[in-house]
């Protein structure tokens, strides 16, 4: 039942309207944004192509693109990562948009209801996840349509099924000097949820309801597309680039909310709304809901491939061809070849120049016409860049006799894999229309050999000894009682590395300040090793890691790690793997076993009782489109035993977004809250944020529910990451980098 | 009255804060993130309080007593002015001679015959491009197809090709640093002609046009003064020829 809006709504719509078109036509409030501007003068940059997208369409309070509290059928740009923040009559919904494909998105919500007094909590807290695939795009008179699974996955209090479509049509500009608008006309048929008001028809009788303070966390499919259904729509309309104003029927009764309890009135199916584009990648909106509510929602959405700031590295040295500086018999001669003195000396050279392009030389070998050179970079993300400058600093620097340049970046002591390349292809490529393809034509990828014999080591690099004195912050979520707690203090991190292939490191952590000691205790059937956290937080001065690790290469393709000592805040212990990964191989396999001890929690050098043997066997592949899938089967810290599947979208720029769940032999009940292990992950790259060169990043791993089952021990230096970045398909999807 | 909880934790706070502008590194390991971004905070917050200088401008002067050549690029995007060095003459299987020209900042500029073909040290890097070069002649020797390779986010090359029509716009008198040269106005109007690799089909239906000027020398040899587009992050660039 639909009552007519209310005076003051009126008088609100009113002025909103008035306000938006005087704001319209004279300010605009923020930075600028990309907008398509008509009849550009020819020879303006507004003429000439941009990379830059239009914003992205607008959220609606589930996160996903969308009305008001209803969905729309639009996908955000491909690789879109989308927070935003809802609220509305007491019920506040934090939510996260990752659009993994063209047609596909997925979607993590954590909400509070408050006032809700059901299930034990005054607020109620829960958490769901979405996800939504295109059906088919929008055609000429065809609309968009896709289906919606909200909530599918959680304890099931926003659970809704829906199809929905979306129609766009220009609308007449309002003045001269912006462009046309655009109006988008939407309607969908929503089951669960979106079929609780106003319903129509009845799939299959009565929906199996969810059942609140259940562990949850299994899909819900015996409810998808079950019980009553109901249409809901609505309509955007932007006059121009900056403002929209929204307006929809809602097909959610808030049973739950309105009924069951008293969170608010629903006195109407209609909402309104009027949002603003304050930059590229944020958009606020204010909302009149349900004839009773104000409410707001905040949008802020970022592009892997649009970085905050371009990445700008300073040139390198340009290429000088042979033909302008060996110009007689005696520059071309094999002779220095034979003297040792001379080939120190070009190790030298290599070494200091290397040193200008921020990288290290650990060997060089030096034959007649051939020589390789050992490096290790810590400061570019992508090895394809580093290659390249290294290749500019052997043909700049190397006698003209060298022809083969072989490339090998290391890690930890050991050979990554080895780029061949001839040096007059080098000379000859680089202002080539096609540069970076041509090249990679003519280059080959292989296994990192045996250093040879004949190889010079720098001098002066072993022993060296690194450190890093910086503040760190440790964040805590979902805490029922305190959703967001947060410590911070400072990192004293420091290592030795004795020889190569060996490394002593330690990180001590000073915590200043912070509130996540005041957590909840744990309550487990299984042994706590993960849910003690709060315990493990109420000390000042800790001992993060200490530990020594070895790294070597078994043979062709064969790589290892061993690890002994402190590895996390909760556990210790012995810890090896062997990781086997071809160069050109999109598979990786690997074994590793850790005997832990559990560490006593005030993090110094002591332990509990609890020791435990865990281990996996795991396989890593490349697929398409960046994806990297990886199965791990084993058994787990806590004693259980099961497999873990993770897949993560590796952004060649060092992005990378990914979810993972973990399904072991322990049962529902023992579990707790969630029924198993499971979460997403997200890094951000420095890089991508500073716009100079870096192999940092910063990210979060979420979990709905942290509890014992599934877990893994966290040992540092794992092999697979480092290794994939410098193997075949990383360095081909990093081609453009390599003459920058 | 403040709470002395609250107090301590603004001392806290203050604490961290200044570990954030303290955080410091040192070794073969590298700087972590956190030192790496209290660096660029440090960095940001000496930016914004140097006092603002006026770019020093050539004088025909200065430039003799440089000797090599020079020239002067002003960044339309980002008004900025800035002078390059002459590092490299060298030529390849490709029609025309290239010249790189490198400023102490890092900015690198190749040009085939007076054009554009590579940035270095940019945002938004074009990586090759391939221009109409004929022979020696300076500027752009025909019209025809054009392309750029340009370095976009996720560090993938996209290739924009353009459809160019080559117009001579009559003789034009140029003064660059106190001396005067006779040159023709070359102009070069390229349209978009297929954009590939786009991955959100966002630039599909609309048709764009980039000018490229060149100003050559009426005697042939050289390109006194362009204004060339880099690509959609560099945008376009005006180049002043100022060798002696």
């Amino acid at each position: 039942m639909t009552r007519s809006i209310s005076l003051s709504f009126r008088t609100l719509l009113g002025s909103a309207a008035v306000l938006m078109f005087a704001a319209s036509a004279t300010l605009a409030w923020g930075p600028e944004i990309t907008q398509r501007v008509e009849n550009p003068q020819p020879g303006s940059p507004e003429a000439a192509p941009r990379f830059k997208p239009l914003p992205p369409p607008s959220l609606n309070f589930y996160g996903s693109a969308g009305l008001i509290d209803m969905p729309s059928s639009e996908m955000l740009p491909d690789g879109q990562y989308a927070t935003s923040y809802s609220w509305f009559g007491g019920q506040s919904r934090y939510n996260v948009t990752f659009q993994a494909l063209p047609w596909l998105s997925a979607s993590f919500r954590y909400n509070g209801i408050r006032n809700l007094n059901l299930y034990g909590y005054s607020t109620y807290y829960d958490r769901g996840f979405d996800v939504r695939a295109r059906l088919w795009r929008e055609g000429k008179y065809r609309p968009e349509v896709t289906m919606g699974l909200q909530d599918f996955a959680g304890t099931g209090v926003y659970a809704a099924e829906y199809f929905v479509a979306t129609k766009r049509f220009q609308t007449p500009a309002l003045s001269h000097h912006s462009g046309p608008g655009q109006l988008k006309v939407t309607l969908g048929l929503g089951w669960g949820r979106l079929g609780s008001s106003g319903a129509i028809g009845n799939i299959g009788g009565q929906r199996p309801s969810f059942v609140g303070g259940s562990t949850g966390g299994n899909l819900s499919y015996d409810q998808w597309f079950r019980g009553d259904f109901a249409p809901f729509g609505g309509i955007e309309w932007q006059p121009n680039e900056r403002w929209s104003l929204k307006a929809e029927y809602s097909s959610d009764a808030y049973v739950t909310e309105t009924q069951d309890s008293n969170v608010f009135e629903r006195r109407s199916s209609l909402n309104f709304g009027a949002e603003y584009q304050y930059s590229d990648r944020t958009r606020f909106g204010a909302y009149y809901l349900y004839g009773s509510e104000f409410g707001f929602n905040v949008q802020f959405q970022l592009n892997p491939s649009q970085p905050m700031t371009p990445l700008a590295i300073p040139a390198g040295p340009p290429v000088v061809p042979r033909s302008q500086w060996a110009k007689t018999e005696a520059h071309w001669g094999q002779g220095w070849s034979q003297s040792q003195p001379q080939k120190i000396q070009l190790r030298d050279q290599v070494a200091e120049a290397l040193k200008r392009e921020g990288l290290i030389l650990e060997a060089i070998d030096l034959q007649g016409t051939r020589a390789e050179v050992r490096y290790r970079n810590s400061r570019y993300r992508s090895t394809a860049q580093a290659s390249g400058r290294v290749a500019r600093v052997m043909a700049n620097t190397l006698p003209a006799s060298v022809e083969t340049f072989h490339i090998t970046p290391l890690s930890r002591g050991v050979g990554l894999s080895t780029l061949k390349l001839r040096r007059s292809d080098l000379e000859a490529l680089e202002f080539d229309p096609e540069a970076a393809d041509a090249l990679l034509a003519v280059a080959a990828v292989g296994d990192a050999s045996e250093m040879p014999a004949t190889a010079l080591h720098s001098a002066e690099l072993y022993p060296a000894f690194s450190y890093n004195f910086a503040p760190y912050t440790a964040p805590s979520y979902f805490d029922p009682d305190r959703p967001f707690r947060i410590d911070f203090g400072v990192d004293l991190k420091a290592s030795y590395a004795p020889a190569p292939g060996w490394i002593i490191a330690g990180t001590l952590r000073q915590r200043l300040a912070g509130n996540v000691a005041g957590g909840r205790a744990s309550a487990s059937a299984l042994p706590p090793v993960r849910t003690d956290a709060s315990r493990y937080a109420q000390y000042g001065t800790t001992l993060q890691n200490l530990y020594v690790a070895h790294n070597w290469k078994q043979g062709r393709n064969l790589y290892g790690r061993a690890t002994a000592g402190i590895f996390e805040t909760m556990f210790g212990g012995v810890s090896a793997e062997m990781l086997w990964k071809p160069v050109n191989s999109r598979l990786a396999l690997g074994v590793e076993g850790n005997y832990v001890i559990q560490r006593d929690y005030d993090q110094r050098f002591s332990f509990l009782d609890y020791k435990t043997f865990t281990g996996h066997a795991s396989a890593y592949y490349e697929l398409n489109n960046n994806y990297i899938l990886q199965l791990d089967a084993g058994r787990y810290l806590a004693g259980d035993y099961g497999a873990t599947m993770s897949l993560d979208r590796v952004f060649n720029n060092g992005w990378s977004v990914g979810a993972f769940f973990t399904r072991t032999n322990v049962s529902a009940e023992d579990f707790g809250e969630g029924s198993f292990d499971k979460g997403f992950r997200f890094s951000i790259p420095l890089d991508w944020v500073l716009g100079k060169p870096s192999q940092n990043s910063f990210g979060l791993t979420v979990r709905p529910t942290q509890r014992d089952g599934g877990q893994r021990v966290h040992v540092p230096g794992r092999l697979y990451g480092g290794i994939r970045a410098s193997h075949r398909d990383s360095l081909r999807d990093q081609r453009a980098r390599f003459w920058e | 009255m403040i709470h002395p909880l609250r107090l301590r934790f603004g001392a806290a706070l203050l604490v961290a804060l200044t570990g954030l502008l303290s955080a410091c590194s040192k070794g073969p390991d590298g700087p972590t993130t956190q030192v790496q971004l209290s660096q660029a905070i440090r960095e940001a917050i000496q930016e914004r309080r140097a006092p603002k200088t006026d770019p020093v401008r050539a004088t025909r002067a200065m430039l003799l007593e440089l000797g090599n050549p020079h020239i002067e690029i002003v960044v339309e995007n980002l008004d900025f002015l800035g002078y390059l060095a002459l590092v490299l003459t060298r030529s390849d299987d490709q029609p025309g001679t290239i010249t790189q020209w490198n400023g102490g900042d890092g900015t690198a500029l190749i040009l085939r015959n007076g054009m554009l073909i590579a940035s270095r040290g940019l945002g938004g890097n074009l990586l090759s491009a391939d221009v109409p070069a004929r022979g020696q002649q300076p500027g752009p020797g025909r019209g025809g197809q054009r392309s750029y390779q340009i370095r976009s986010g996720d560090n993938i090359a996209q290739r924009l090709t353009f459809a160019c029509s080559l117009q001579d716009l009559g003789p034009a008198r140029l003064e660059i640093v106190e001396r005067s040269y006779n040159t023709r106005h070359l102009q070069e109007y390229c349209e978009t002609g297929s954009l590939q690799n786009d991955p959100q089909g966002r630039i599909q239906g609309e048709t764009h046009v980039i000018i490229n000027d060149y100003w050559v020398d009426s005697r042939g040899g050289e390109v006194w003064q362009s204004r060339q587009w880099a690509g959609p992050e560099i945008g376009y660039l005006r180049i002043r020829n100022l060798t002696n």
